[in-house]
């Protein structure tokens, strides 16, 4: 059997989601007996031209925030048969979008002051808005077992079910005490699980990286969080650390009001 | 049944014998709370724990599995080598012996389920009483959940020389080689088991339900737009079947393993609460709406499976998923509504 020929992509990100894969260290082996990798600019010495194979998969990491990254996606596409957006940032825009809500021009100003005019910028939005996606794999970063399971069956074919159940359900089943009971801010009911609650279970609440599950119910999380003293800007924040372009408007202003 | 003491100090020597025969899962402290896990160090079981995060369910029906693993060249399956030990479950409150043995019918139905079978098999149940109510969530009077013994091998009620216990009737066996850590009963011991044992009774009178007709009273609100405003509060997002000890849905899904050349059959629990759990082929949803996920959960713990296994209801009242909601969503409060204006009090 021909083996499937992947590749791995960055565009707008800290390419941590690929580290990921890296850092699977017991299992790049397996990795590579199953798949070829014909590239993978974060893990190799190829000085060849960056977007210039053919593959079966492309796996996309970063969001779309430059001319650059949209001609270069569109490339991409183009040469690859399932396109995958790899991690958050890919997924529904991530930390990039922050930028989106205090006005792009503002923020180019902000982090290249003089040098502002030199460089272009627009709007920071996932891989879907530029060109179609054929799957994504959630997080920030990506997690590594749903990772390798979804390289395996890509493998052979087969296509990863799309975890639907919310962090609370992965929550409840590592046994952590519930962080939100404890006082803490956490997005878990309404965030896509499938991290096996990784944050919650090191104390932290969850911050909404794998985006919204399905069903929502956002009025519940927004009493419940009123509840908590976070309300108006400061619940925008935490909702815009990584999902500022991930909700439709109705959709924020279920959960946030008019902030 | 017969009634022995295990004095305190012969306590020890009787947790090593468990140890040395069995399996041993027990109550231990984890995380600010408590879980059943199985043990290493004797010292850290917590016999004094209110109720754990999640049920004993899990020592027979674990949150993930692999049921079979299939050689992906040769396409011939196994399932994993069997344990050496049975498993002895130390600890078990009565609403959790009642939950084990609503397990027990919904895995043994015909076709009964061989990994749960296999995993059962041999396995030593011993009761705790509950002396005080772990919770203000629990609703284990209601249900009538709250008095043991029954589905237990040992039945243990703290006394103060130690534990009293009650035997089933054919578990003497499995406690030959222990026979040295049991003394008969005094009668002064008899006495002081029969006050705690009305202790138990008064603490756990707050009956609210009238189980003899619950089942068909909760069918009878299915249209009832109380479904529809109960899931206001409901964010459908599992955690109260996650942590139930008479849920046992379950997926199957085959993963890849080791660069594709093994495929194991993973089971993992699943929940009914979730949008893709009646999602079929052509995209269609049996249960598309939250509230209809919220109104199945209720309707299978208080009707469906209480009709199908002939019992007054699947729940067992034990407060996990009450307390566990972030929507403080309780059965108790369902059922009392389909029974509004003609529950009974005792």
């Amino acid at each position: 059997m021909k083996k499937l020929r992947v590749a791995f992509y960055s565009f707008t990100s800290c390419e941590g989601c690929q580290l990921t894969l890296l850092e699977c260290e017991d299992r790049l082996l397996d990795v590579l007996g199953a798949v070829e990798i014909v590239r993978f600019r974060e893990a190799s010495s190829y000085e060849g031209g960056e977007f210039d194979a053919d593959a079966d998969i492309a796996f996309v990491e970063g969001s779309i925030s430059t001319v650059h990254d949209e001609s270069a996606a569109r490339t991409v596409r183009s040469r690859s048969k399932k396109l995958v957006a790899f991690g958050a940032c890919a997924d529904i825009g991530g930390v990039n979008a922050i930028k989106n809500r205090e006005g792009v021009e503002t923020a180019r100003e902000r982090v290249y002051g003089p040098a502002a005019a030199w460089i272009h910028s627009s709007a920071a939005r996932p891989l879907s808005a530029v060109v179609p996606v054929d799957a994504a794999l959630h997080g920030c970063p990506v997690d590594k077992d749903e990772l390798i399971r979804f390289i395996f069956a890509a493998a052979v074919g087969a296509k990863l079910p799309d975890p639907a159940a919310p962090v609370c359900f992965e929550c409840k089943l590592r046994q952590t005490a519930c962080v939100f009971q404890k006082g803490e801010v956490c997005l878990g009911p309404i965030t896509r699980g499938g991290c096996k609650a990784i944050c919650p279970a090191f104390g932290s609440g969850c911050d909404g990286c794998r985006g919204l599950a399905p069903d929502a119910n956002l009025l519940l999380m927004r009493r419940l969080l009123k509840e908590r003293g976070l309300d108006g800007s400061d619940l925008a924040r935490r909702v815009d650390l990584f999902n500022a372009a991930a909700l439709t408007e109705d959709q924020r202003r279920e959960l946030i009001g008019h902030a | 049944m017969v009634d022995r003491v295990l004095p305190k100090e012969q306590v020890s020597a009787f947790l090593d014998y468990l140890r040395r025969r069995y399996r041993l899962w027990a109550p231990v402290a984890q995380g600010g709370g408590f879980v059943f896990a199985e043990i290493d160090h004797p010292e850290s079981i917590r016999l004094d724990y209110p109720t754990t995060m999640l049920p004993p369910k899990a020592a027979f029906l674990p949150p993930n599995e692999i049921l079979l693993s299939i050689d992906m060249e040769s396409l011939e399956s196994a399932p994993p080598p069997a344990e050496d030990k049975p498993i002895a479950l130390l600890g078990v409150h009565p609403c959790d012996l009642h939950g084990l043995m609503r397990l027990d019918m919904a895995m043994r139905e015909e076709p009964s389920d061989a990994s749960y079978v296999s995993a059962r098999r041999g396995a030593l149940i011993i009761g705790l009483a509950c002396v005080h109510r772990c919770r203000p969530e629990a609703f284990c009077d209601s249900m009538e959940t709250f008095r043991g013994a029954a589905g237990a091998d040992l039945y243990l009620t703290p006394i103060e020389d130690g534990f009293w216990v009650e035997v089933r009737d054919g578990a003497e066996e499995s406690l030959a080689d222990a026979a040295d850590c049991f003394r008969p009963p005094s009668d002064r011991q008899k006495r002081e088991k029969d006050d705690i044992n009305r202790q138990i009774d008064l603490e756990f009178s707050g009956r609210r339900l009238s189980l003899e007709t619950l089942a068909d009273d909760l069918e009878k609100t299915y249209t009832s737009s109380y479904w529809a405003k109960l899931a206001d509060r409901c964010f459908s997002c599992g955690a109260c079947t996650a942590v139930c000890p008479t849920c046992v849905c379950f997926d199957v899904r085959d993963d890849l393993a080791g660069g594709c050349k093994t495929a194991d059959r993973c089971r993992s629990w699943d929940s009914c609460l979730l949008k893709d759990f009646a999602a079929v082929a052509g995209n269609e949803n049996f249960r598309p709406k939250r509230h209809q996920r919220l109104r199945h959960r209720m309707m299978r713990q208080g009707s469906y499976l209480a009709k199908r296994f002939n019992l007054p209801a699947f729940c067992v009242g034990c407060g996990r998923c009450p307390a566990m909601c972030l929507g403080k969503i309780s059965p108790l409060e369902a059922f009392e509504f389909s029974q509004k204006g003609r529950t009974v009090h005792v």
